[in-house]
């Protein structure tokens, strides 16, 4: 948070920016999915990519630009029913990090919920320690953290059943 | 676990069953749910109380994936399931047993026959979610007891965007 970081523009993505946005999202995560190794994550990992961030709707998703170039991204969901805003997947790539463009991101997304009429902001990220910067992020703009899970895995034996 | 467990009926759920599975996952997740604990903290959240949330899961459920457990001919406990053509990996979902008829195995069963119909919809893999807090250590239990291993960790916070401490100019 220290460094400078007065160049960033923050925008919201149009459709011309899908490509540079898959390409954005996939080298932002990249660093994340080397250190969850295996064969589930790589799994999940795949079809995540396939299903979610190909299909990204860019109404939803804002860039932050510096130097004309894309550096990282925030994408968010608005529920009108429950009033509650959903920060997605949201990064920032790796050589561009410690800068506040995470936070920068964040702020504008938050903005953006508040305009769209919710009344809350709700956001999901990891307890490990690479998560670290993401969680005193989300904790330095007033987020409480309200519930924490684990989840499992096991490989089912092929005869089952 | 110590408790008979042998009068317990499992079966697939049919449509006519939807408004008793409504009853269970409210009963079931009254004590365990973040509907609750979330509606606790800022009040009754888009005009509807927790229970009026956590009954949708179970109305927009496909009732195929739905496991219940019978005593008695009485509904005490039911699980839910999803799986995933393209990971192969299969989800547990939703599961509750009644306050009153937990410690008895039932939750163990209603786990292993999902697990068997995962496995038998061509799955690889089978996952699971649950909480980290006290209230979720017997569901983890039983999880580990059944062989899953641990994959990741995460934790869900939550604002009131008027609380927000840093303004967009």
């Amino acid at each position: 948070m220290a460094k400078q970081d007065a160049k960033v523009t923050i925008r919201r993505a149009v459709e011309a920016d899908r490509a540079t946005l898959i390409k954005l999202i996939v080298r932002a995560y990249e660093d994340v999915r080397e250190r969850q190794s295996g064969e589930v994550l790589a799994r999940i990992w795949n079809d995540w990519k396939a299903n979610h961030v190909c299909s990204i709707d860019v109404d939803r998703v804002i860039l932050a630009e510096l130097a004309g170039k894309e550096v990282g991204f925030a994408s968010y969901r608005v529920n009108a029913a429950t009033g509650i805003g959903i920060v997605d997947d949201n990064a920032v790539l790796p050589e561009y990090r410690g800068r506040g463009i995470g936070a920068q991101l964040l702020v504008r997304i938050l903005q953006l919920m508040e305009d769209a009429g919710m009344e809350f902001a709700q956001v999901s990220t990891g307890l490990e320690i690479s998560y670290m910067s993401a969680r005193r992020m989300y904790e330095r703009q007033g987020f409480v953290p309200l519930h924490r899970s684990v989840t499992y895995i096991k490989k089912l034996t092929q005869n089952a059943g | 676990m110590t408790m008979n467990a042998a009068e317990i009926t499992l079966r697939t759920a049919i449509e006519a069953d939807r408004e008793t599975l409504i009853d269970l996952i409210v009963q079931g997740f009254a004590d365990v749910t973040v509907n609750r604990w979330r509606e606790e903290r800022y009040g009754i959240i888009g005009g509807r109380t927790w229970d009026e949330w956590k009954a949708d899961d179970m109305r927009t459920i496909d009732i195929n994936n739905v496991v219940i457990a019978e005593t008695d001919g009485k509904a005490v406990g039911f699980a839910t399931f999803h799986v995933n053509e393209r990971t192969r990996i299969g989800t547990v979902g939703n599961n509750a047993v009644l306050p009153e008829y937990r410690g008895r195995g039932i939750g163990g069963q209603l786990d292993a026959r999902v697990l068997e119909l995962i496995a038998e919809a061509g799955m690889e893999f089978a996952q699971v979610s649950t909480g980290l807090e006290d209230c979720y250590e017997p569901a983890r239990r039983m999880y580990e007891r059944q062989g899953f291993k641990e994959l990741n960790r995460s934790i869900v916070y939550m604002m009131r965007l008027s609380d927000r401490l840093e303004r967009f100019e």
